[in-house]
């Protein structure tokens, strides 16, 4: 087999870029690469079956497999010499059930060292386990055989008989021990699809009632299928020719090999069993020794007569009958067509992963803007996040626009503000805690929280298809919040709130009217900071609603009494407001992983956020959900498409 | 023939429905759901209906060639009918086909689908009841269509005989399938069993153990008969007569004792009850599947609105300083109301005392006129009338408030985040609003039950741990009798001085009115002082020893454990329950398992 063109085209796979990505950062990508990151687990197939085809060197290894007490370690047992036999468990007691891999190896390759040496590897590249070899004492091998904890574990041993039969085998658990038919959900199955990649052939053992069970149908797909061999078991009594053309019937062809076997301990078994049979005649063994004797079933009806049936048919030489270079080669030509079907599929995968990933990730981005939204919203209204920083502003916007017997009475208030924002005073903050119920702290849902923003997410997290708890989410969202009070510096331009208080001492003219304000003003202010200074434990941050802020201020009948600069005052928290949600957004997607850009559907209202950009690569969404925004190039797709056809199939 | 349990049933999958399709048309959910219901209700029809039988139906279930043709024919007596039943594994020979042996044809018989062999009752082996067979196609066929006959001929039965190879125990495919069975009887026989003697293969006590055990675990509800084990009839030296006759007697006996007088209308009520519970779970799980979002937001919400009649509950009933306070007043004035009303000066003293209770100190200085002490103990007067005023409402009344305020609380601030959930899982773009009504709430169904039951028990918490009204009687009897011992003495010396003066005017020995008693005013207060001051003592030992802090103490666990049990027993029986007005998030919760389905 020539593997250029198949060098050619996977280098094409690993180098020609096919896409495009702009978020999580912008690249071309090749498709191996790129599948990686939409689907780890496939590139790493593909990257196996490749390695597997190019280093393509089977062993002329042969797996028994069937499903439970079909007798798959009896036919083992017929392989091997007498002296093995006992190490095999045989019956059907549950204490003697197989549930571990066996790789039964002829005696000669011991000696090969690199031969053996290939094989452990092999081995253990498939299981992941290093093959442990079998007990020589009997009872030990059998206890190794039927544990049931490490079915990962291969065993391994020798047998002289198997030079001379020139086979190796490898014995297979059942399946149907298990619930699920699917490797996903069957463990056993998983391993036999494992143990499938380096086998060259399979003998399925089938009892003669089972051949039409949905059983065989399932262990046969996750088998080579380049040589199957069917040995079926348990036949009564009953013409084998007409079991050939049940199972031709049950498989809709003609199988290569099919062997058959009598039930040994039926009546009349001496009758129905070849001449050739080493169960009857005078040297019979005793019943303990005996074992299914399988040969191998013709069309002819007269063929199969007990008198007709030649040594040549007994299965025991069927590795005189599989010559180990057509076995190779029959099974990398199966090895490379499969190959090639499974890149055409990446190729597909590719494609409709691209599209649907960006589907996915905006509307994961605008799924996670809705709730940060959701998240500075009381009863529907928007609130605005108030600080320390944003009541010293609004403090010394006051004190600047009041006249002056009202500037000098401001003068220690707005000192006592600067000092809270010195973060080192706790002293103060501890006073204000401790004072806080003479002060009565406006009532603010603060719904900033980790526990709040925690929950948050996880409901963001399930609603895009991957559940993740609320504890799971916890660093990361003492991360955004912790970011959001540290870098989130949001506030008016100077003039702005000068304008505002300017309006404010305007519309109370009269001086008994504006010593209700600053008293009012005071109380409330301080109130505010004393109850965001006592969420000392979580991140200084204080949600409220428009109204409220102005009932702080001192201003009762809400927006409307201010007329004109109540408008303006709403607009003007608005515009923080929408600032601070997008800011949050930004800082929250930088953290989730998912785009940053304000989503199409909100960015006729809201600004695009003005935090750095600090994206977390071990985010949730890039990491664990693979997202990004990317595009196909269709013309370098085309040219690996047609290169995938020149492989022969 | 329809049984409640049928009703509830139909009415399971009747709800399901509708709160899927309340969901919407576009939820990906509602296909899958409303196949579940579909499913489930042919089940359940086809359960209680018997496929119109009026007998005992007994289907031969189990995996491919385990044997259940041959176990059929065990309980056909006539050789005719036995020839039709196909036994055997191959093409032409296996059970292709749910097979019917009865005396008369199940109701809707599918030619296509099924088989119907008529046979006369005499020739089924008698088992005291009339009966009808069905032998079902094997389990593991390898053609869908025949594996999905054999699912659903399992609702087509009440008792089961399970057949399976004793090569097979401990495949998995049967446990899976027979679990959805639970419920019904089953019969199980272990065939093709080698004979004991058989030194690799026979049947150890170990693994029919293991199997008995793995049987119990998939069918936990099932009544479950002994197993019978069957040898294999081919196998060299067995001899295929006696093992039949075994066979078919045991599996007699053991049918008989599954059904004999059991009235046929009753035999499929425990596989209702199994399948109705199945049926929940698995809508339960399809809507957790479907609806991510709004299990994580009601999750935590649930958890809450679980604790929230308790958090009421401890409340209203205060800290335990409160509450002890409240309960010696109740128990105070049970005393009273139990106390007779004839008994003066007793209960008057009794009254008083309730009323100065906290001010008693003050009362002799009230009594001597000392304006300040008049004010003060009238003050504690007020307070203590109102405080007992304001907890005999909040008994009556506080629980329903306390618990529908705290339910406000609680929803207002998690409803956005709720449908917004909501919204996210049924697909709908970020400007279609899910369409709630104005403003959706929560409202708790039961609660004006449970305020009568708390207030019942607290009066009868009070009530057991006060004084008897024979008690309280004995002791106004004691308290009066202490009191004229010592008044009467004086004032019966009184009424003697005033009528003996009478007589004397009357019979005009003497005329002055100076032989009346007078200026006995200081002698009668005395008197009343000394007869006041024992009884009042008996009073304030009586009262001190009603309210001892163990009593009280007793009346306050008393009453947490009460409402503890009442919630808890409301809430099991269905009658304590939350309910949102919105349509769509009701339906979340019940689908999602949290609500209760009526």
């Amino acid at each position: 087999m020539k593997l250029d063109l198949l060098e050619d085209l996977w280098r094409r796979f690993q180098e020609l870029p096919v896409i495009e990505r702009q978020w999580p950062q912008a690249e071309s990508l090749a498709a191996l690469p790129a599948l990686d990151v939409f689907d780890h687990e496939q590139a790493t197939d593909l990257e196996g079956r490749f390695e597997q085809v190019r280093s393509f060197s089977t062993l002329p290894i042969v797996a028994v497999a069937g499903g439970k007490n079909a007798g798959k370690s009896s036919l083992i047992a017929a392989f091997l010499s007498v002296a093995s036999r006992p190490r095999i468990p045989r019956g059907l007691k549950s204490e003697l059930g197989t549930h571990r891999f066996t790789l039964w190896l002829p005696s000669s390759w011991e000696q090969n060292a690199e031969l053996l040496a290939r094989n452990k590897k092999t081995l253990a590249d498939f299981f992941g386990h290093a093959a442990e070899p079998l007990s020589h004492d009997p009872s030990e091998a059998i206890h190794q055989q039927t544990r049931r904890d490490s079915i990962e574990v291969p065993l391994i041993a020798f047998d002289a008989a198997l030079d001379e039969q020139g086979i190796a085998l490898l014995d297979c658990p059942d399946i149907d021990s298990e619930p699920g038919n699917t490797a996903a959900t069957n463990a056993r199955l998983r391993m036999l699809s494992r143990a499938k990649e380096f086998c060259a052939g399979v003998i399925l053992v089938t009892e003669r009632a089972k051949i039409e069970a949905d059983l065989l149908a399932i262990i046969a797909q996750h088998l080579p299928q380049a040589v199957q061999v069917h040995a079926i078991n348990f036949v009564s009594d009953e013409a084998p020719h007409e079991v050939l053309s049940d199972l031709v019937h049950r498989l809709g062809r003609q199988p290569e090999y099919c062997f058959l076997a009598f039930s040994y301990k039926e009546e009349g078994y001496a009758n129905r069993t070849p001449r050739i049979d080493p169960n009857v005649g005078s040297n019979a063994a005793s019943d303990s020794g005996k074992a299914p004797f399988y040969f191998e079933v013709l069309a002819e009806p007269e063929a199969n007569r007990p008198d007709r049936v030649t040594l040549e048919r007994s299965i025991l030489r069927l590795g005189k009958r599989l010559d180990p270079e057509v076995l190779r080669q029959r099974r990398q030509k199966e090895l490379i067509a499969e190959l090639k079907s499974k890149l055409q599929q990446a190729l597909v995968d590719l494609e409709a992963r691209s599209d649907e990933n960006r589907e996915v990730v905006e509307r994961a981005a605008a799924q996670l803007f809705e709730r940060c939204k959701d998240l500075f919203s009381e009863d529907g209204a928007l609130t605005v996040q108030i600080d320390l920083q944003t009541l010293r502003a609004i403090a010394d916007s006051l004190q600047r626009k009041a006249p002056w017997e009202f500037k000098i009475l401001l003068w220690p208030y707005r000192g006592a503000l600067k000092l809270l924002e010195n973060e080192k005073i706790e002293l103060i903050k501890e006073w204000l805690r401790r004072k806080k119920p003479h002060f009565k702290a406006p009532k603010g849902q603060g719904p900033l929280t980790v526990s709040n923003l925690c929950q948050t997410l996880a409901e963001w997290s399930a609603g895009i298809g991957l559940v993740r708890s609320p504890t799971v989410w916890e660093p990361d969202a003492q991360n955004i919040l912790n970011r959001f009070s540290k870098e989130e510096r949001t506030t008016l331009a100077k003039d702005e709130w000068d304008e505002i208080a300017d309006a404010l001492w305007k519309q109370t003219p009269k001086w008994q009217q504006r010593a209700a304000l600053v008293a009012g003003l005071v109380a409330g202010l301080l109130a505010l900071a004393s109850a965001i200074a006592d969420l000392a434990g979580g991140y200084g941050l204080f949600s409220l609603a428009y109204a409220k802020l102005l009932s702080v201020l001192g201003i009762t009948g809400g927006l409307a009494a201010l007329g004109e600069t109540g408008r303006k005052f709403e607009s003007l928290l608005k515009k923080l407001t929408w600032q601070q949600v997008s800011n949050f957004f930004g800082i929250s997607a930088d953290r989730v992983g998912v785009p940053r850009e304000v989503p199409v559907d909100f960015a006729t209202q809201f600004p695009p956020p003005r935090v750095a950009s600090k994206l977390n690569r071990e985010s949730y969404g890039v990491c664990e959900r693979r997202w990004q925004l990317a595009r196909i190039i269709p013309e370098n797709v085309a040219v690996i498409r047609s290169e995938i056809q020149r492989l022969p199939s | 023939m329809n049984s409640p349990t049928l009703i509830a049933c139909r009415r399971a999958a009747q709800e399901a429905e509708h709160h899927a399709l309340q969901l919407g048309p576009d939820w990906s959910g509602s296909p899958p759901i409303l196949d579940e219901c579909v499913a489930f209700r042919h089940g359940c029809d086809a359960l209680a209906e018997n496929r119109g039988l009026n007998m005992a139906t007994i289907a031969f279930v189990g995996p491919k060639d385990a044997g259940k043709t041959t176990l059929v024919s065990l309980l056909i007596a006539d050789d005719k009918v036995r020839a039709a039943l196909k036994i055997g594994y191959d093409s032409a020979h296996g059970t292709e086909k749910p097979t019917w042996v009865s005396p008369e044809p199940p109701d809707d018989l599918h030619r296509g689908q099924e088989d119907y062999i008529p046979c006369h009752e005499s020739e089924l082996e008698p088992l005291g009841f009339r009966y009808a067979i069905l032998d079902v196609p094997g389990l593991d066929e390898g053609e869908a269509a025949r594996s999905g006959l054999a699912i659903r001929a399992l609702d087509q039965a009440q008792v089961k005989v399970l057949a399976i190879e004793r090569a097979k125990l401990e495949t998995a495919n049967w446990q899976t399938y027979l679990a959805k069975t639970d419920g019904a009887a089953i019969v199980p026989i272990i065939t093709h069993t080698p004979p004991p003697n058989d030194p690799q293969d026979a049947l150890t006590d170990y693994d029919l153990i293991k199997f008995e055990q793995a049987l119990k675990s998939h069918l936990p509800t099932s009544a479950i008969l002994p197993t019978i084990v069957m040898g294999h009839c081919a196998w060299a030296g067995a001899n295929r007569s006696a093992i039949l006759d075994e066979t078919r007697k045991a599996l007699r006996e053991r049918l008989a004792h599954a059904l004999r007088e059991k009235p046929v209308e009753t035999l499929a009520e425990p596989q209702l009850i199994a399948k109705l519970q199945r049926f929940k779970r698995e809508v339960g799980n399809l809507a957790v599947k479907y609806l991510p979002a709004t299990k994580e937001a009601l999750g935590p919400l649930e958890a809450e609105l679980l604790n929230l009649p308790i958090a009421a509950v401890n409340d209203l009933l205060g800290s335990e300083k409160t509450l002890a306070a409240n309960a010696r007043a109740s128990l105070r004035s049970v005393l009273l109301d139990h106390t007779p009303v004839f008994f003066f000066p007793w209960r008057l003293s009794l009254s008083i005392a309730n009323l100065v209770h906290g001010a008693t100190d003050r009362l002799p200085l009230a009594l001597l006129g000392s304006p300040l002490s008049i004010i003060t103990t009238a003050s504690t007067v007020a307070k203590n009338l109102w405080r007992h005023h304001k907890f005999n409402e909040d008994i009556q009344t506080g629980l329903q408030h306390q618990l529908e305020a705290r339910l406000k609380g609680l929803f207002s601030s998690r409803l956005a985040r709720l449908e917004r959930s909501l919204a996210s899982d049924l697909k709908l773009g970020s400007n279609t609003k899910i369409h709630t009504q104005e403003k959706s709430s929560v409202r708790l169904m039961g609660l004006t039950a449970l305020q009568t039951k708390s207030t019942e028990s607290f009066r009868n918490i009070i009530g057991e741990k006060s004084f008897t009204p024979r008690e309280a009687t004995l002791l106004g009897l004691l308290g009066c009798l202490i009191f004229w011992s010592i008044l009467g003495q004086p004032l019966l010396g009184l009424y003697l001085d005033f009528f003996h003066a009478a007589d004397e005017v009357l019979t005009r020995r003497a005329a002055s009115i100076h032989s009346f008693p007078s200026d006995t005013f200081s002698m009668m207060a005395t008197s009343t002082l000394l007869a006041v001051l024992p009884m009042t003592l008996l009073l304030l030992l009586a009262v001190t020893w009603l309210t001892r802090k163990r009593n009280t103490q007793a009346c306050i666990e008393k009453l947490r454990a009460a409402h503890q049990q009442h919630i808890t027993d409301m809430r099991s029986s269905g009658e304590l329950f939350t309910e949102l007005t919105e349509p769509q998030l009701d339906s979340c919760r019940l689908l999602l398992g949290f609500g209760i389905w009526r």
